[in-house]
């Protein structure tokens, strides 16, 4: 048959294919092993800083601090996290949806504005004429808290110019490298978790503060923005690691598949241009008796 | 008295202590059980407590101090014990820090807060490092 050799093409091709996304899992998985680690161990100071400023936004009111202070939402800033690098399935495309229905909720001329981490949320973006203000690149070769402070920093200073009235982070939440959950947060104007651990409800002695109330507010308050952001990078890193590993994975499994199923084909191919030779030297001999 | 210490990338500490004394924004501060409740923001400086009749000390990065009810909690950026210090490093950063103050007053387009948070913090890592050096 003549499509054997095509077949035998085929195969070589699948199987190329197939190493490139089984080394391209095993990138993954160890990539999202180092992401989950950083993801886990900012907890402890994410936790105990929410604390904090529980315990003290019970003796807190919003008229205390610029960055607690709610105003109309005329303009609202959503920080998008995706990722420079494609092939980790939906990652991507599910955080470009979620965003898209922001602006669905928020109509109206400049009601939404797009700040973007990552290559592929921005052409999403971009290619669908959203307005992108912020594009922040190469953030991934080195994940830094200093890198996303400088961020937060920039956007905090624009939200007391009044650029924005909020910020929203909007991220891949990592469950576990099977599930990311897109998740939607406010981080500006700080919404305050409602008490800390409940040391403060007990606590009827006011507070020594130093040097005063209002420095430490500055001190804090720009520090629960930068670990809010820097807490969405790194639960955003480790989904994309988990979706790049779950999407080689299957693609490697439906390689493998695909060489068997042609692999038999071939098979059968082979089976059927050997019986046709016999066939044809059983008849040449029969004719020549 | 407990005593937890947090950076972004890990919990450096969670352990009772006896005392603590802490580089408050006003000063330096040491606390004992039974302080009355008190939030205070950290300059750059070394955080020593006693445990055990033990000795302990670590060099911080700002930070914020919380004590309420006999548990002290410290988040600063980073933080650094005797081990991890490199000295020389340090002692470098420190004559860059003081040539820069040292020219300050002629050279306009020197930041004079960075140049001696810089010499700050080379001082706290120095002390910390110096002490178990020559013990």
């Amino acid at each position: 048959m003549a499509n054997l050799k095509a077949i035998r093409k085929r195969i070589q091709g699948v199987r190329g294919t197939l190493q490139l996304t089984r080394a391209m899992k095993l990138v993954a998985a160890a990539k999202l092993r180092r992401a989950q680690e950083n993801a886990v161990s900012l907890r402890p100071y994410a936790a105990n800083l929410i604390d904090v400023i529980g315990n003290l936004a019970a003796k807190l009111g919003e008229e205390e601090h610029p960055l607690l202070a709610r105003r109309p939402e005329k303009r609202a800033l959503l920080l998008c996290y995706t990722s420079d690098r494609g092939l980790c399935g939906a990652f991507n495309l599910n955080v470009g949806r979620a965003a898209e229905e922001f602006f669905r909720q928020h109509p109206g001329e400049g009601a939404v504005t797009a700040a973007v981490i990552g290559k592929k949320g921005n052409e999403y973006l971009s290619r669908r004429s959203y307005p992108v203000s912020h594009y922040y690149k190469d953030m991934f070769a080195d994940i830094s808290f200093d890198r996303i402070s400088r961020i937060g920093n920039e956007l905090t200073a624009e939200f007391l110019a009044g650029d924005h009235d909020s910020l929203y982070v909007l991220y891949n939440w990592f469950r576990s490298a099977g599930a990311q959950r897109i998740t939607l947060k406010r981080v500006l104007p700080l919404e305050l978790p409602p008490t800390g651990d409940g040391l403060v409800a007990q606590d009827q002695v006011e507070h020594i503060f130093e040097p005063s109330k209002r420095d430490i507010l500055d001190t804090l308050m720009p520090m629960y923005v930068n670990i809010s952001l820097y807490q969405a990078l790194l639960e955003s890193v480790a989904s994309e690691m988990g979706a790049r590993m779950t999407a080689m994975d299957n693609a490697t499994r439906n390689a493998g598949e695909l060489i068997a199923k042609l692999t038999l084909l071939y098979n059968k191919a082979r089976q059927d241009t050997i019986t046709r030779d016999l066939m044809d030297i059983v008849g040449g001999a029969e004719a020549l008796r | 008295m407990h005593l937890t210490i947090v950076t972004p990338r890990k919990e450096v500490l969670s352990r009772d202590v006896d005392s603590v004394t802490l580089p408050g924004a006003l000063g330096e501060m040491t606390l004992l059980p039974g302080h009355a409740s008190l939030m205070s923001v950290l300059d750059v400086g070394v955080a020593r407590w006693v445990a055990g009749g033990e000795n302990h000390e670590l060099a911080l990065n700002r930070g914020f101090a919380e004590v309420l009810k006999d548990n002290v909690r410290v988040l600063v950026e980073t933080c650094e014990g005797c081990g991890e210090i490199d000295v020389d490093r340090a002692r470098k950063a420190l004559a860059r820090a003081q040539g820069r103050l040292a020219g300050a007053s002629r050279d306009p387009s020197i930041d004079v807060a960075r140049a001696e948070y810089a010499m700050k913090r080379a001082l706290a890592r120095l002390k910390v490092a110096g002490t178990t050096e020559h013990e």
